[in-house]
């Protein structure tokens, strides 16, 4: 599928875009970016210490922002791709309802007003963890990565990875071992999570000569490092309660999903290569999102009821 | 003479443009009623407690 214009030419000189509020939203990719707000939410309540409310509800705003931006810039390059994949010919620019250029000028005026504002609002180290985040996402994954090699989403999953930390220094204004714990939660996260989708989308991947692990290595070797690499998420799941920064409840939440995560990975390892409906790849890529929103949610209601009733679980 | 040539849009493009406005006068003054509360509580939180101390005196 071409990418269709959207604008109409109303003479040589002048185009009118017709594109409404809703399509520069879908540009803030909404799903990942209310997965980004959850985690940050969970680093800035498990810290230690204090911030006003409003100031934390800014600096939420400004992750979410950022994260959106990233998402519109992302969007922007990936166009030509993205009017081929089935899961995102429907973007605002494959579908022709946004030119690249708004969704380009769109991404760096909220990238910079997010930045500036968490900056001067809140404080500059959170301003330069969510400007790396962006241009980590932009730059390095999008633009570097994502077309060159297999481990794209590995090294690229620290995008994602940030925002707890940047939560966490929102409020301490520094990067301790417990925001690092909460960062390798979700980079050690995602190669599994998006293998596992990568192996029964391998083929849109492959049209548009993204070079993800199925279409390189094989379904085989790919696999065999999902299980790895949820065999080594396992102990940084747990850690938080071992580092005395998550509760009981956490500990037996998170190790009991964990194991759960580890028999789908299993599932997954022991499925056939060859298997055309890959279920045992799609229910690993379900559960690792619920597992994921499980294991942050805990984090903060237990941040919540420890604030507020003074109640630890 | 010049002769300025007008667009004229399409009920379409009047709707989205308008849609648009609306949008961008909205997130601007979220914007700046953001900085301004801001401001107060980060810079001086007891700034409101005393406006709000001195006006009902």
């Amino acid at each position: 599928m071409a990418i269709a214009d959207n604008t109409k030419k109303v003479d040589e000189d002048y185009v009118v875009s017709t594109a409404m509020p809703r399509d520069y939203f879908d540009l803030l990719k909404p799903r990942v970016m209310s997965l980004v707000v959850f985690t940050a939410i969970a680093g800035l309540l498990v810290a230690p210490g204090s911030i006003d409310p409003f100031i934390g509800i800014v600096a939420i705003v400004c992750i979410a922002i950022g994260a959106g931006a990233s998402g519109a810039l992302n969007m922007w390059y990936d166009a030509d791709i993205d009017a081929v994949m089935s899961r995102t010919e429907n973007r605002p620019i494959p579908s022709g309802r946004l030119t690249g250029h708004e969704a380009l000028t769109f991404g760096l005026v909220l990238s910079f007003l997010s930045v500036f504002t968490i900056g001067i609002l809140v404080n500059w180290l959170s301003a330069a963890l969510l400007a790396f985040t962006i241009f980590f996402y932009a730059v390095v994954y999008t633009m570097w990565l994502k077309r060159s090699t297999p481990q794209n989403i590995v090294i690229g999953g620290a995008a994602g990875a940030f925002p707890p930390m940047i939560g966490w220094a929102a409020v301490t204004g520094t990067i301790s071992p417990e925001s690092i714990v909460l960062f390798a939660i979700i980079f050690i996260w995602t190669p599994p999570h998006f293998w596992a989708l990568a192996l029964f989308k391998a083929k849109d991947y492959g049209d548009v000569g993204v070079p993800m692990m199925p279409n390189v290595a094989g379904n085989r070797s790919t696999q065999n490092q999902i299980l790895i690499y949820s065999i080594v998420l396992a102990p940084i799941a747990v850690a938080p309660y071992f580092m005395g920064f998550a509760g009981i409840t956490y500990g037996v939440v998170s190790g009991l999903f964990t194991a759960a995560f580890l028999w789908f990975a299993f599932k997954c390892w022991k499925m056939p290569s060859q298997d055309v409906a890959m279920v045992p790849a799609k229910k690993l890529f379900a559960f690792s999102i619920l597992y994921l929103f499980v294991l942050f949610g805990v984090l903060i209601v237990q941040a919540v009821l420890n604030i507020i009733f003074n109640i630890a679980i | 003479m010049k002769i300025v040539k007008r667009i004229v849009l399409t009920p379409e493009q009047k709707k989205a443009q308008r849609s648009r406005n609306v949008a961008i006068g909205t997130m601007l003054a979220v914007f700046v009623l953001t900085f301004y509360v801001a401001t107060w509580f980060k810079f001086d939180p007891s700034a409101i407690y005393d406006l709000m101390r001195n006006q009902t005196k």
